[in-house]
């Protein structure tokens, strides 16, 4: 794993370009970005203008053809998949829009499911208790053994926001959390997004279209301020 | 690794419905060639077995098949009659022990073994409870015959008529139980064993009736000539024989001439029995000497290869069951795609996702095998039960 020296931001880009393989498919180029740590920060833009691209490179989901994308000091393009993987689990919480949860699986396990894909060496008993304070945190700590489905849309995205913050992550991207939720539910997601951050000194990247919601946050990034050119494949960069 | 399996069997035990009929149906597809074979093999066995015990066996010209059925398992149609006289002169070569069996009856739908002592010391079997039959109209009873109709000695038994309507020909013969013989796993444990002088009476060829000299029956007599008296119905005739009555019991018509089944022949080595075989090799009046163990390896060899037939039979139905549970399988698998993309956002790698479908597969393959092995234990436990009350081998 490269360690970026003396880098300070929590995100920064250099050169990125990135185009997706298919025939006409999406294509960005970002000349240079930073991001400080601690940041909460969110990101607006039209539709297709590569606010989910982005933070699928940040994630290490996606790497670009050519640039490098440095995550807390980390250059995600020098390691390999493997690497990049175990990286993003442990240092990268997301929260997505349809929630995600495994239905098969209680809440807790849910909320644990990082650890079932990265065994990572904690005290199963320690990880449970921090599971579950993370629950009761979010008001959940009594649904702990209950199915997502049992569970309100608003319940369920409030177990995906703790299963990002399992593993304390430095970087907590949210990519439109608050797309499928009325607007009370919306407004208290995005309450217990920052709080979380906040409480861990995470640095968080919430994409997302309501306008109402953007007053929360310290930063708003208009995508197309970032993104040098973005196009479908095949028009070129402007 | 761990996680994974722990993915898998969470995903099993959420689906528990879906989960029993995959393993029940692979448990059948592993289960049911298994506990052909395991059954066919033992009752092979167990045919063979008492087969091996019995050297040769004497009977009637006709089906080789059904007279090994009718002596050694008390099974099938009586073959055609021998005469007594065809048993005492077996007896009398001096070749071999010779033990008369007369199978042709029965009681509470338990087979009426007419035989002699020798049989009990032939077969080893020995007495649980009681003695053994000692007089005409005594009998010994086999253990299954004894729980099933809850009887012991000192209780009695009544042999059936071959037919409702046989009013002129087999009379019911009501017989005394003087002991019950312990268990042996065999045909002998649902036979009732009489003398098989007793059979002939059954048959109606010795009876016993008021004494027809005495002034008691006077009126009974229609006409008295010189050894000869006529008499009419109204004399009694005894439907069980007692110590009191079996004076009365007698034949009528020469002994030689009366029936039996077959003769098993003991012969104490190899030279008599050959002797024995030549000598009713081409016999010219009726009778065949068969091996039972040659007999029956015809019938194996018939069985091994209809159990073969439903082997393969089988193996076509679990080849289809494999296809359509490897369509449900990737069908679900498809239905789960968007559980995979979650994983691998979150970071699982292919590795992984493959271990997870792999996990759950193996669960459901280890538990199907696990509940296979223990059925077939189970059959194999129960076997000999199971065939013996199919087939009371």
């Amino acid at each position: 794993m490269r360690e970026v020296p003396g880098s300070s931001a929590m995100i920064e880009l250099k050169g990125v370009d990135f185009r997706y393989p298919s025939s006409g498919g999406f294509a960005m180029r970002i000349d240079e970005a930073s991001i400080p740590a601690g940041d909460c920060i969110a990101v607006v833009g039209p539709s297709g203008s590569g606010k989910t691209t982005l933070l699928s490179l940040l994630a290490g989901i996606l790497a670009p053809a050519r640039g490098t994308v440095v995550i807390n000091g980390t250059d995600l393009c020098s390691l390999e998949d493997r690497q990049r993987r175990r990286f993003r689990i442990q240092h990268i919480g997301q929260v997505f829009q349809a929630f995600e949860l495994l239905h098969y699986l209680t809440v807790i396990e849910n909320v644990m499911l990082p650890h079932y894909i990265l065994a990572s060496g904690k005290d199963q008993q320690d990880l449970r208790q921090r599971a579950l304070d993370l629950l009761c945190d979010v008001g959940l700590g009594d649904k702990a053994d209950s199915r997502p489905a049992e569970l309100s849309h608003g319940e369920q995205q409030r177990v995906a926001v703790c299963r990002a913050m399992l593993n304390q992550p430095a970087l907590l991207l949210a990519d439109e959390p608050t797309g499928n939720l009325d607007q009370d539910n919306k407004q208290n997601v995005v309450d217990l997004l920052l709080d979380q951050a906040r409480r861990n000194n995470s640095t968080l990247l919430m994409v997302t279209h309501d306008r109402s919601l953007l007053d929360s946050f310290s930063t708003v990034l208009d995508i197309r301020s970032v993104v040098l050119g973005s196009a479908h494949q095949g028009t070129g960069y402007p | 690794m761990k996680g994974a399996l722990f993915l898998g069997w969470r995903y099993l035990a959420f689906h528990k419905f879906k989960t029993a009929i995959l393993a029940a149906s692979i448990t059948l597809m592993l289960f049911l060639p298994a506990a052909t074979r395991l059954l066919v093999n033992d009752s092979a066995e167990a045919l063979t077995s008492r087969a091996r015990q019995t050297p040769l066996v004497m009977g009637a010209a006709g089906s080789p098949l059904e007279l090994v059925l009718s002596s050694l398992y008390f099974h099938a149609e009586s073959p055609p009659a021998i005469s007594f006289a065809t048993f005492t002169e077996l007896r009398d070569t001096g070749l071999a022990l010779a033990i008369p069996m007369n199978t042709r009856f029965h009681s509470r739908g338990s087979p009426i073994v007419g035989t002699s002592l020798d049989y009990f010391d032939f077969r080893n079997l020995e007495l649980a409870e009681g003695r053994m039959m000692g007089m005409l109209g005594e009998c010994v009873i086999g253990a299954r015959v004894a729980a099933a109709h809850s009887i012991a000695a000192g209780d009695s038994l009544v042999s059936s008529p071959e037919t409702v309507f046989d009013i002129a020909g087999v009379y019911p013969l009501k017989m005394t139980i003087t002991g019950v013989l312990a268990p042996n796993g065999s045909a002998d444990d649902d036979a009732i064993f009489v003398d098989y002088k007793t059979t002939w009476v059954i048959q109606g060829l010795g009876h016993g009736h008021q004494d027809v000299a005495k002034p008691g029956a006077a009126s009974g007599v229609l006409n008295r000539s010189e050894g000869m008296v006529t008499a009419n119905a109204s004399v009694v005739e005894y439907a069980e024989i007692t110590p009191a009555n079996v004076a009365e019991f007698h034949f009528h018509g020469a002994n030689a001439e009366f029936p039996l089944n077959s003769v098993i022949m003991v012969p104490p080595d190899e030279k008599n029995a050959a002797l024995l075989r030549g000598r009713y090799q081409d016999n010219e009046q009726g009778l065949q000497m068969i091996v039972p163990t040659s007999v029956l390896n015809e019938l194996l060899d018939t069985v091994f290869t209809v159990q073969n037939y439903i082997i393969l039979g089988l193996a076509i139905l679990s080849l289809a069951t494999a296809a359509v549970i490897t369509l449900v399988f990737l069908l679900s698998q498809q239905l789960r795609k968007g559980e995979f993309h979650t994983l691998s956002r979150i970071g699982a790698s292919k590795t992984y996702i493959a271990m997870l479908i792999a996990s759950e597969i193996g669960f459901v393959l280890l538990g199907s095998l696990v509940l296979a092995a223990g059925l077939t234990v189970v059959i194999r436990h129960y076997a000999l039960q199971i065939l013996q009350s199919f087939l009371s081998l």
